[in-house]
């Protein structure tokens, strides 16, 4: 990040590298739409290079880069007028990689779609902590709140998602 | 990426972004910047704040009763509201060691502290000398004077901390607001407890210690939208 600050182009392609993959992940998570999370994803690494100089040198710039990218997310959201979010009915999600282990898709679908229906603050807690795995002071820091608060959220989010998965 | 099953069905494809077009014209023009430095706008602010205070007592004079009042309560309570602004500024302008993001709770809980404690503070702790005033009750509100002379000498770090954070933070904006006021407010009660003569406990407690909640109010509503990131 400091190269790239400095002016070095090839810094940023390797920091892209690095991180557009977790950006990314976070918010087909959020939004549950690749094609809606691609274009926030693009919105997020256009807003980090317009602030680029808001970083300070030797700082981990990933939890300020979550949360750039949350922000996104949740001016999307406002934009469109919804807490809930988008989140199309017909989740434009490519097919699962052929080298992964088979998966029950019918079940992870219904796992998509019960997490498209949890609030949108517990909806991150479970996405950053659960499924991305930061620790919750981690999180915390990208959602501006507690530690304890985000342990909460996320512990309530898995359990309406079990809940939720128990129940189709 | 954690190989959870949701991460196998959003698939490899989510693994890859390219660079937009946008981005890539502005990375063909991309120039050094110059970074963030936390503890020099700290040290800027700081400096600022004490210029301006001893100006503006220097401007308007010292209180004529100082000499007769304790010196340990004159002395232990200059240092409190030091102390209470240098927090205040600390936390809302020079994030943890590593991060990049605001202690925004740490910097709002020292302005909470501030804003409640001076107020008790006052009211139960004003000394006073021949020469000091007493407005009581009766006369309460003719103090207001203070309460605008505090807000003009809190003014200044808000504004300094607004400029030098502008634009730049994604979370808890208000509370980061609210936090450089509380700051900014103790700047203004160090200048009253110097300035001002008035040495009954309502006015010492709430038009003094007042000026630190009134500031965080005003400046979590009008600043706090210069400090959110777009």
């Amino acid at each position: 990040m400091t190269s790239y600050c400095a002016g070095d182009a090839s810094a940023f392609r390797a920091l892209h590298t690095l991180v557009a993959p977790r950006v990314l992940a976070y918010l087909v998570k959020m939004t549950r739409d690749r094609v809606l999370a691609a274009d926030l994803a693009q919105q997020t690494f256009m807003k980090i290079h317009r602030a680029r100089h808001h970083y300070i040198a030797g700082a981990d710039p990933l939890p300020w880069i979550m949360s750039i990218a949350h922000h996104t997310f949740i001016d999307e959201v406002r934009k469109r007028g919804s807490s809930v979010v988008v989140l199309s009915s017909t989740p434009s999600l490519p097919e699962p990689a052929t080298e992964h282990a088979p998966v029950d898709r019918a079940r992870v679908d219904a796992a998509l779609a019960a997490l498209a229906e949890l609030p949108s603050r517990q909806r991150q807690a479970v996405v950053l902590i659960t499924l991305e795995g930061h620790s919750a002071a981690e999180a915390a820091q990208i959602a501006g709140t507690t530690a304890g608060t985000m342990r909460v959220r996320a512990h309530r989010g898995c359990e309406a998602l079990r809940t939720a998965l128990g129940a189709t | 990426m954690t190989g959870h099953p949701i991460d196998v069905l959003i698939g490899e494809e989510a693994r890859t972004l390219p660079i937009s077009d946008e981005l890539e014209a502005e990375l063909a023009r991309l120039t050094p910047v110059r970074l963030r430095s936390p503890h020099r706008h700290l040290a800027t602010v700081l400096a600022l704040s004490a210029a301006y205070v001893l100006l503006a007592l220097a401007v308007m004079t010292l209180r004529r009763d100082l000499d007769e009042l304790p010196a340990l309560w004159v002395i232990g309570v200059a240092a409190a509201w030091v102390l209470g602004c240098s927090l205040a500024l600390w936390f809302s302008l020079a994030p943890r060691r590593d991060s990049m993001l605001t202690r925004w709770r740490a910097a709002a809980v020292v302005a909470v502290v501030a804003a409640v404690g001076f107020v008790v503070l006052g009211l139960v702790l004003h000394p006073h000398g021949p020469s000091s005033a007493h407005y009581g009750w009766e006369r309460f509100a003719h103090g207001h004077a203070c309460l605008e002379i505090g807000l003009g000498i809190a003014l200044l770090p808000v504004v300094a901390g607004t400029v030098l954070l502008r634009r730049s933070q994604y979370v808890r904006t208000r509370w980061i607001a609210a936090a450089l006021g509380g700051g900014g407010g103790c700047l203004g009660g160090l200048f009253l407890h110097f300035y001002c003569r008035i040495a009954d406990g309502p006015h010492v407690g709430l038009i003094h210690g007042g000026v630190v909640g009134l500031a965080m109010l005003l400046a979590s509503v009008l600043a706090s939208r210069f400090l959110e990131a777009r």
